[in-house]
Formats: C-alpha cells, sequence, structure tokens
C-alpha cells in the first residue's frame, strides 16, 4: 500500500472545487514551499566551478524531492469549472465560462465585440 | 590605417560594461548557474491562483450565527417546490411509525 496521497494538510481555496483543482492547488503550496531549496540545489548542481562531488550530490537531491514539489508540474486550470485547456490566461477562466460571465456583465471593462 | 583592437583590450571593455550595468563577466562562458541565483521566486502568484484559502461564506456565516435567519435563494426554491409537490399529492410517504417487522432479511429469502 502507498502512503496518503497528499501528506501534507493543505486548505482549500474559495473557487470551484473538483478533485483536479484540489490536486493542482496542493501541487501549488507544495511547490511555493520548497521553490528556495530546488532553486538553491539547482544552483549547486548546474555550477561546473564547484566540485563534482557537491555536484553530484546536489542532483541526488533534487532526484529525491517529495513529490508534488516540480513548478512544472503546475498547470493553470479554469477556477469557475476546473477545465484544463482553452484557458484564457488573464482572467484565469476556461473560454466557455469567460463568454458566459462576459455576457452577464461580471467582468468589469469587458464588452462583446460589434463592428 | 586603423587596425582592429587588441583582444585583451575588447575583454577590458566587457569587463567594464559588466561592471557598469550590473551583470557578471564570463568572458569563457562558464557554466555558474548564474541564472537560477537572479531567476524571479514566483512561489508567491503560484500559490494564490485558485484565490484565498481564507474566504468567508454563507455557509460559514450561517454557522456562526445559527439565530440570525440568512436567506438562502436555492434552499428556499426547493422547499418551495416541494410543498407544491405535496399540495398535488405527489409527496414523499409518511414515516412509519411502527418499528419494521424483526428481520427483513428472512423474508428476501
Amino acid at each position: 500500500m502507498g502512503g496518503f496521497r497528499f501528506p501534507v494538510k493543505v486548505k482549500l481555496p474559495s473557487s470551484y472545487l473538483n478533485s483536479r483543482i484540489i490536486r493542482d492547488h496542493f501541487k501549488r503550496q507544495q511547490a511555493a514551499e520548497h521553490e528556495v531549496t530546488i532553486q538553491a540545489l539547482k544552483y549547486i548542481a548546474r555550477n561546473t566551478a564547484l566540485p563534482a562531488k557537491a555536484r553530484l550530490e546536489a542532483q541526488l537531491q533534487l532526484a529525491t524531492m517529495p513529490n508534488y514539489t516540480r513548478m512544472n508540474a503546475i498547470k493553470d486550470r479554469c477556477v469557475e469549472s476546473g477545465h484544463s485547456k482553452g484557458i484564457i490566461k488573464a482572467f484565469r477562466l476556461h473560454r466557455y465560462q469567460f463568454r458566459e460571465k462576459a455576457l452577464a456583465g461580471e467582468l468589469p471593462g469587458v464588452q462583446k465585440g460589434s463592428w | 590605417m586603423s587596425f582592429p583592437p587588441q583582444k585583451a583590450r575588447l575583454l577590458e571593455v566587457a569587463k567594464l560594461q559588466s561592471k557598469i550595468f550590473n551583470q557578471v563577466y564570463n568572458p569563457n562562458q562558464i557554466r555558474t548557474g548564474h541564472k537560477y541565483l537572479t531567476q524571479k521566486l514566483k512561489g508567491d502568484t503560484v500559490k494564490s491562483y485558485y484565490g484565498p484559502t481564507e474566504f468567508l461564506t454563507m455557509k460559514n456565516l450561517r454557522s456562526m450565527f445559527p439565530t440570525v435567519g440568512f436567506m438562502d435563494p436555492e434552499e428556499e426554491y426547493r422547499l418551495d417546490i416541494l410543498r407544491s409537490r405535496k399540495r398535488r399529492g405527489k409527496g414523499a410517504p409518511a414515516k412509519k411509525r411502527e418499528a419494521p417487522s424483526a428481520d427483513p432479511k428472512k423474508k428476501k429469502k
């Protein structure tokens, strides 16, 4: 049996929730927490001026970091529906949710184009 | 006739330039991992993508002040429908008063 999927307790966000959003939110918290450590390890590992042993050790530590601590495992999701594709980044919304909210006048400054 | 400047002279210029513009002087292009030190930390922005974790919802408010009758349109709507169903005789059946007779499992056999 594996351990707990989310070994660290994390508070839930205020957006729409589904399992994928919860997972991504967890990843974000973990990545933010371990960011400095990972950057420092990367600096040691990639610095050719440092002794080879230290670099190797840093590389090994990087490889054995806990799960869900990598920045590039994070995916922007729609905060209204949890969609992962077709996201309009500036609004953090799926294109359809964006349309619905914009038409309902819930996005300040967004107007339907007409010319 | 003019000659191109010597390499040592050019390096000197590069060194001065990097000093003025606060850059790293690295003439041999050795990989120093400098970019990992100068990269912006994005943890704080990444963390709060899905909104604040401490957020007061109506549900919290209701549990905090149970005596204050907060309006809940969705719940009102549901109760409204239930009432209209009851009027038409389509409501849920009344609960039995007696306890169920012993061992319903035996009957199923």
